[in-house]
């Protein structure tokens, strides 16, 4: 029972993720691997916060929120020069900054070392069972979706931010400014980003700079291509396929030396066969065209 | 202190020029990003390895391990890449299957292998003016030198040069114009595989590789492509320099913990000022 609480936390906090990274590439047009940066900027931060304000508050998970879209803030000053690989390097130097950060600032990350006892500092004593866990991020990822579903897949403004990805100069001529758009949504996203990271933390109730690597940025892509660019239950799918996979290769007769190798092999291969026969994902982004005239 | 340094980053500048140099040229010529040469780097380093304890000849080795590199590029071109470009896929989805890739050629050379740095210790060193210098490295700086020369001489002289510099500045009117691109592939993998086998046979020989640190040499010889601007081989060579530089000078103010996350933040900064790189014009990035 315990095992299958702790997939279904993964799962949960997965889908926040892959839904912020999915923000960004599906709904921005932007891939950027920072993703996992962000994301520890706020498992970070909500555990620094929680030294001042106690357990038990709000307010750690609140800093979560606000450090990553304060960063990403000045960040996307930077990464909206760019497009292409120009923007995946950016990105990509955005994350060594960060992952070096995580790795060196002993005083607020313990480096390598990583931080242990996350729950009980972030939720307090009385709160720090898997049940707990499962039930925050469940509130939390149920309603990161309902927004998200509201206010970027399904309404105006999403229709507005895909017509800035297909064509922005077209978008422009029509009186839309991309500028502020667009960084509302990076900001968005980073926040999805940051709770995310805070919620990772306590589920796994240990952090430190590998849990934020590139590798991690890597996979909530490999979640949004699993799923699909730019579809909301294409988020979550490709959570839980990012979750569950490994999980069931767990299964598998494997010598125990070379389990985690093997694992990470086939899970490579999966996702390449995977981009060759299914490029656009499980669940395809709908024709916004067709939700816009239905809509009209 | 700050002359071995400037010293330290030149020679590293070589290196990741050697890096940078095949990534612009598959770049050029394919539009992929192929980021899985980390896969490569490392698969040649064991190859080399292993030819050195069969002929124990560093140059006969380093000879071997080119047609070995030339196979596995030609590989993941027609298993991932091809397989996506004929589903039109975006240059992004070519970019994550070559993460893909990756993933999947390092964790079966670890299996393979298992977790031991690939090291063949050669070579000593020699100190001039205070400075510590290993002969191997004064070597491979001239090499450098001699494979710029020659490259330059090839990009500038030969149909190839020409034909890839008008490849990399306009894929489809160069393929309209006639131009049968897969050809230039081939010869861009050839000569990739050269340069590649030449610094994997140094950094072997140097410092070591074990399964997980081609992204160590190749990430910085992305960076190289855009710092520098990517549009001409020259652009992408003085991107690698500046990486190099850089990456050394930051120790003269700063602890080396922090070396890798201030050395890219003086890029991003720098990149912020000039957004189509160091050495190019602005134009390309756009087309790109």
């Amino acid at each position: 029972m315990s095992y299958l609480i702790s997939v279904l936390t993964a799962a949960e906090v997965y889908t926040l993720l892959v839904l912020s990274a999915n923000l960004q590439w599906g709904t921005l047009g932007m891939v950027t691997l920072s993703t996992a940066g962000f994301a520890g900027i706020g498992a970070y931060g909500a555990i620094y916060a929680a030294r001042f304000f106690g357990p038990s508050s709000l307010l750690p998970f609140c800093i979560s929120m606000i450090l990553p879209a304060v960063i990403s803030l000045l960040v996307f000053r930077l990464v909206i020069k760019f497009k292409g690989i120009y923007l995946i390097a950016v990105s990509l130097a955005i994350q060594y900054c960060l992952e070096n950060a995580f790795a060196s600032w002993m005083g607020v990350t313990r480096g390598a070392l990583g931080i242990t006892g996350v729950r009980a500092s972030l939720l307090g004593q009385a709160y720090s069972g898997d049940l707990a866990v499962l039930a925050i991020a469940s509130v939390v990822v149920i309603s990161a979706l309902v927004l998200s579903n509201t206010v970027f897949y399904r309404g105006h403004y999403g229709l507005v931010l895909r017509s800035i990805r297909e064509d922005e100069i077209a978008a422009r001529s029509l009186g839309i400014t991309p500028r502020t758009l667009q960084s509302i949504t990076f900001v968005a996203s980073s926040v999805m980003a940051g709770l995310g990271g805070a919620l990772l933390a306590a589920h796994l109730d240990f952090v430190n700079p590998s849990v934020f690597s590139l590798g991690e940025s890597l996979a909530l892509l490999a979640g949004v291509i699993v799923g699909g660019r730019g579809s909301m239950v294409g988020s979550i799918l490709g959570a839980v396929v990012l979750v569950v996979l490994p999980e069931m290769l767990r299964f598998l007769p494997l010598p125990t030396a070379t389990f985690a190798d093997l694992r990470q092999a086939l899970f490579g291969l999966m996702l390449v066969l995977f981009l060759i026969t299914r490029p656009k994902g499980l669940v395809p982004e709908t024709n916004f065209l067709r939700q816009f005239y239905a809509r009209s | 202190m700050l002359l071995q340094l400037l010293v330290n980053g030149l020679i590293l500048g070589s290196y990741y020029s050697l890096v940078s140099v095949p990534l612009f040229l598959l770049f050029a010529t394919t539009r992929v990003l192929l980021i899985s040469l980390a896969g490569v780097v490392v698969i040649l380093a064991y190859t080399f390895q292993i030819l050195v304890q069969l002929t124990h000849t560093y140059w006969l080795a380093t000879l071997g391990t080119i047609p070995v590199c030339i196979v596995v590029l030609l590989g993941i071109l027609y298993a991932v890449h091809y397989p996506l470009e004929r589903r039109k896929a975006d240059p992004d989805t070519h970019l994550i299957a070559a993460f893909a890739t990756l993933i999947i050629l390092e964790h079966l050379v670890y299996l393979a292998i298992g977790p031991d740095t690939v090291l063949v210790p050669a070579g000593s060193a020699i100190s001039v003016g205070g400075m510590t210098i290993k002969i191997l490295n004064v070597i491979l700086v001239a090499v450098f030198a001699g494979a710029w020369f020659g490259l330059e001489f090839l990009m500038r002289r030969t149909w190839f040069g020409r034909t890839l510099n008008a490849v990399a500045s306009d894929l489809e009117l160069t393929q309209l114009l006639g131009v049968q691109t897969r050809r230039l592939v081939l010869l861009s993998i050839v000569l990739s595989s050269i340069l590649l086998s030449v610094v994997v046979s140094f950094v072997v020989l140097d410092t070591g590789v074990d399964a997980y640190s081609g992204l160590t040499l190749v990430l910085p010889g992305l960076m190289s492509l855009v710092v520098g601007g990517g549009s001409r081989m020259g652009s992408v060579i003085i991107g690698s320099f500046c990486i190099g530089l850089l990456s050394q000078l930051v120790l003269y103010f700063a602890p080396t913990a922090w070396q890798t996350g201030l050395t890219y933040a003086v890029l991003l900064i720098v990149m912020l000022s000039k957004p189509g790189g160091l050495a190019t014009n602005i134009a390309w990035k756009h087309e790109v």
